[in-house]
């Protein structure tokens, strides 16, 4: 699929949305529990399960990205299933926590 | 000279040597003018420059008024930086005091204890009135550092007894969905959700969150235990790395930002203690309902510092900038009907316990 940044995703085995915020030039397959993920107007009701290799998750407002940082993703709807981006678990880009300012 | 009547003030204002000379009798940086009547306005001209000198006096101006001002006066009171006045007074600009003499005393206090933040705030106010937030924004941060630097954040610093930051377990913020409203809850509820670096970290986040996706079309603040938010975490002050990274540190990761660019479709219910960031915060939202019980309090001056979590910019914009600069020089609480009166909040209704 051809992602663009603002594209948004569902996933189609658990309650994962994500949208895309860094979307690589060539075309990739974003993946959530195991299964590709869809345009969400066009989402199936979910059915199935995530595979047990792909249910660690995704969390609330958290991203996530792949080994060389092409792809970016916001969780903007949690779910049981995980994300992963041609093949490849995704994982999340942590904000580095900054000092206090006071 | 403490105590001047307002044709006075036209002439002295006028003086060259207003900028270093213009101050009460103690050196302190405070002008208390005391309209005891209203005489013949004096011309238009006139007037504007008096306005515009004693905006750029770096002293603290304080008007006491006792009867309706005549709206031809008005250019001149908007320019003091606080106006106080009995109960029956009506002007939207004027703190409403039983005892005006007591209210006086209490700026007067205030000023005389911490000068240079006092001088600080009502210059930083009068400088915000006339930008955009985000600009306000800045201005506030940079003041803030500068006052970390000085003399009298050194002596609360070292006088004042706080406890050591702790770790603790859990989220200090809890984010949580519910269709097209996010739903954003401050928890640290033993520490009555003091605004820790942490605090700040996830709740910006959330704000983030809520600004990247259309689709989140309301989002929810609220405080678990006790109070809304019972201001900067205490453990925390004097911790930041150095004054001038400080303020990379607030205009990189800025609650008040998000609140300020999330305004309209933001609520906030806020109750118990609302100090601080505790009640800067929320005064960016569209729609603030507040507990009976709850209270707000600006402590920031009385430690030698300004509101540094975007109360500067917010509280003006909802209660005017005299009333502002009141509750940030004098430290005054008040209670929520005081509130819903100077527009502080919106509503006042009882908690509901979930």
């Amino acid at each position: 699929m051809q992602l663009r940044p603002g594209t948004r995703l569902k996933s189609t085995v658990c309650a994962t949305e994500v949208i895309v915020v860094k979307a690589p030039a060539d075309e990739i397959e974003v993946t959530c529990g195991g299964a590709a993920m869809v345009d969400p107007p066009t989402a199936p009701a979910e059915s199935g399960t995530p595979s047990s290799d792909a249910a660690d998750g995704s969390q609330l407002g958290k991203r996530y990205v792949d080994a060389d940082d092409s792809i970016e993703l916001l969780c903007t709807k949690a779910g049981d299933g995980s994300l992963a981006a041609g093949g490849a678990a995704m994982v999340l880009k942590e904000s580095k926590p900054l000092p206090a300012s006071d | 000279m403490s105590e001047l009547g307002l044709a006075e003030v036209c002439d002295l204002v006028a003086s060259p040597w207003a900028h270093e000379e213009l101050r009460a009798p103690d050196g302190t940086p405070l002008v208390t003018v005391d309209v005891a009547s209203w005489p013949t306005p004096p011309a238009p001209e006139v007037m504007t420059a008096a306005a515009e000198r004693l905006r750029s006096l770096p002293v603290v101006t304080v008007a006491v008024i006792h009867d309706d001002p005549p709206l031809a006066y008005e250019p001149l009171l908007r320019a003091f930086d606080i106006v106080v006045a009995p109960p029956d007074v009506e002007s939207p600009a004027a703190v409403d005091h039983l005892d005006v003499a007591a209210a006086t005393e209490a700026v007067a206090s205030a000023v005389r204890a911490n000068p240079q933040a006092a001088v600080s705030m009502v210059q930083l106010s009068r400088l915000s009135e006339a930008s955009t937030v985000p600009d306000a924004l800045v201005a506030e941060s940079l003041t803030y550092s500068m006052l970390q630097a000085g003399p009298e954040f050194a002596a609360w610093l070292g006088a004042s007894a706080r406890a050591a930051a702790d770790t603790e377990p859990g989220d200090p913020v809890v984010v949580t969905r519910d269709g097209s409203v996010l739903r954003v809850t401050l928890d640290r509820p033993h520490r009555r959700n003091a605004y820790s670096a942490a605090m700040r970290d996830q709740l910006v986040a959330g704000l983030r969150l809520a600004g990247a996706d259309p689709s989140i079309e309301g989002v929810l603040i609220d405080g678990n235990g006790p109070a809304f938010c019972a201001g900067g975490d205490l453990a925390e002050f004097g911790t930041s790395p150095d004054p001038s990274s400080g303020h990379l540190i607030r205009t990189t990761r800025s609650a008040a930002y998000w609140l300020d660019r999330l305004r309209r479709n933001t609520r906030v219910r806020v109750h118990g203690a609302c100090v601080g960031a505790g009640v800067e915060l929320p005064a960016f939202a569209a729609a603030i309902v507040a507990d009976p019980g709850a209270t707000f309090r600006l402590p920031e001056v009385s430690m030698g510092l300004v509101p540094g979590a975007g109360g500067t910019a917010s509280i003006p914009r909802r209660i005017g900038r005299q009333r502002a600069d009141w509750l940030a020089i004098t430290g005054a609480g008040i209670d929520a009907p005081t509130a819903k009166r100077w527009g502080l909040v919106d509503r006042v209704e009882p908690r509901q316990r979930r």
